[in-house]
């Protein structure tokens, strides 16, 4: 066991010497190496259940949650404003490839032409842009919220394939890899003191989940009912920390999305889904 | 609250699986409304019957304590495709709602 | 189009659609709703619940079989079972110990339906989820206890 926790120890200071030097894909596997050495056992696919995934009671619990979830309102709300028609007539399957299927796990993604991190919400509300309608604001739950829940659920159970090609995209890459490691607020807490060094201990009566596995779960229901995107959960976090929060939708948050994203590649989108 | 009745029946053998959501705020009338600083009123379900075919086969009373729109399974005998299953709730209010669905 | 992610597991075992909506399928059923306990809903304290619902003796009994979860992840939304082994099952009823009314649900089994009941509750705190069982006049018990936490996080 201590053997383990060193050598866990030893990754943590290989991520913190290595900020600019590692590719995502290092990282990526760097992170999944730390955890795996410290929760043996434990299949990469169940990282998608968070804090559920080291307890076999809880994780009963929330299947019997998921059975009939208690958001099923909210998902048919998000597919009303999905079917729903613009004012032109289109919709957004009309947007998207292949109708919006299989296609939330490969964002964000980095625009070239744009210089910035796209991410899936932001795809939804350029579809709305281009459609003649008002954009939604990232933060509200009675129509982003909904609507990206429902839509992500077309791409549910698909692997993540975040990609970072080129100089300009591991800019951003880097950018949100800073955040995560950066202390902040009058707590001083970075991402990183959660969520990699002390994911799997138990802090306020949580078991700490571990930053692979977390991107790809997006939109929870908190207590079965209060919708948060991956970036009101980030400005939830902020507050934890008391730290200013960015907003929803700013680039400080696409950055980190795409980092965070990142290091979930290859693990199944799950969408919806409850924590508590 | 615009949201109706879900129901999702599975048959095993003669036997009907029955899960139902009643979407409905269930307020305990101990919350205070952040935004008046005043106590929600009590809101709540009190009383759910299950039917197989239009013969009552649950009859339950609850509290508002059960959670924020409501969970219910229970398993009917003898049921068999084209059986229709129904749920019906009314509140403290009066307010109700019901739903009936056919096995398939 | 499928997009009920949540039944993911239960998709191809999916069976019933044809959802219509009757509300006028209540009124008939009002005829028949059984008078409520309001003097065990209203009990502050577990015993004059029992005593309310006349199972101040009852025993407890491993033909009661009730699951709940050792912890639960939010206390607002906790999934109850209840299953009884014994003959001639009438009622179940759940109690949260420690909930400022004990008493959360009954329910009257009537001829067609098997003796379970699952159903999510909110608890006050952490306490004894206990379910009690009318069987042929008798009452019994079984009691889990389960811990509630209030929580900051979650991801």
């Amino acid at each position: 066991m201590n053997a383990r926790f060193a050598l866990a120890g030893c990754a943590l200071l290989a991520f913190g010497a290595s900020v600019a030097a590692a590719s995502p894909e290092e990282d990526r596997t760097a992170f999944v190496r730390t955890f795996q050495q410290r929760f043996p056992g434990i299949a990469l696919d169940d990282y998608v259940h968070g804090g559920f995934m080291f307890s076999r009671a809880s994780r009963s619990h929330y299947d019997d949650i998921m059975a009939f979830p208690p958001f099923l309102g909210d998902i048919e709300r998000g597919k009303v404003l999905w079917d729903t028609p613009f004012r032109n007539g289109r919709t957004y399957a009309e947007c998207l490839p292949d109708g919006g299927r299989n296609l939330a796990g490969t964002y964000p993604r980095f625009s070239a032409a744009e210089n910035r991190v796209i991410t899936f919400e932001m795809l939804l509300n350029r579809c709305r842009r281009d459609n003649g309608e008002a954009e939604y604001r990232y933060d509200d739950r009675a129509t982003m919220g909904v609507l990206t829940a429902y839509a992500r659920s077309l791409s549910d159970g698909m692997r993540m394939d975040i990609k970072v090609d080129g100089a300009a995209a591991l800019a951003k890459y880097e950018e949100g890899r800073r955040l995560f490691f950066r202390r902040i607020g009058q707590m001083n807490f970075a991402c990183s003191n959660c969520h990699l060094d002390n994911a799997g201990k138990v802090m306020r009566m949580e078991t700490i989940s571990p930053a692979v596995g977390q991107a790809v779960h997006f939109p929870v229901f908190r207590g079965g009912d209060e919708l948060y995107t991956l970036h009101m959960r980030y400005t939830r976090c902020m507050m934890q920390v008391r730290a200013q929060p960015f907003p929803a939708g700013s680039e400080a948050f696409n950055n980190l999305e795409y980092f965070h994203s990142y290091l979930s590649n290859g693990l199944p989108l799950q969408a919806s889904v409850y924590r508590r | 609250m615009a949201d109706t009745i879900k129901m999702r029946i599975t048959l095993e053998g003669d036997t009907a699986f029955v899960k139902v959501l009643m979407p409905h705020p269930m307020e305990t009338g101990l919350r205070t409304d952040p935004k008046t600083n005043e106590l929600v009123p009590k809101h709540f379900i009190q009383h759910v019957v299950a039917t197989h075919n239009g013969r009552p086969v649950l009859d339950a009373q609850w509290s508002q304590a059960v959670s924020k729109n409501p969970f219910l399974e229970f398993r009917v005998r003898g049921a068999k495709p084209g059986d229709k299953i129904g749920v019906a709730w009314e509140d403290n209010r009066g307010e109700n709602n019901a739903l009936e669905v056919a096995i398939k | 189009m499928d997009f009920d992610v949540a039944s993911r597991p239960l998709r191809r075992r999916l069976l019933a659609t044809c959802a219509v909506a009757l509300a006028a399928l209540w009124l008939p059923l009002r005829a028949i709703a059984a008078d409520r306990n309001t003097s065990a809903f209203d009990a502050k304290a577990m015993s004059d619940a029992l005593r309310s619902i006349g199972a101040a003796d009852a025993i407890e009994s491993d033909q009661v079989v009730i699951k709940a979860p050792d912890i639960a992840e939010n206390s607002a939304i906790v999934h109850i079972e209840v299953e009884s082994k014994l003959p001639g099952t009438q009622s179940i009823w759940v109690f949260a110990e420690k909930n400022p009314q004990p008493l959360v649900a009954q329910f009257d089994l009537l001829p067609g339906i098997d003796p379970f009941v699952a159903v999510r509750i909110k608890m006050a705190e952490s306490a004894f989820v206990r379910a009690v069982v009318k069987a042929d006049g008798k009452f019994w018990f079984a009691q889990k206890e389960t811990k509630v936490t209030l929580g900051g996080c979650a991801g």
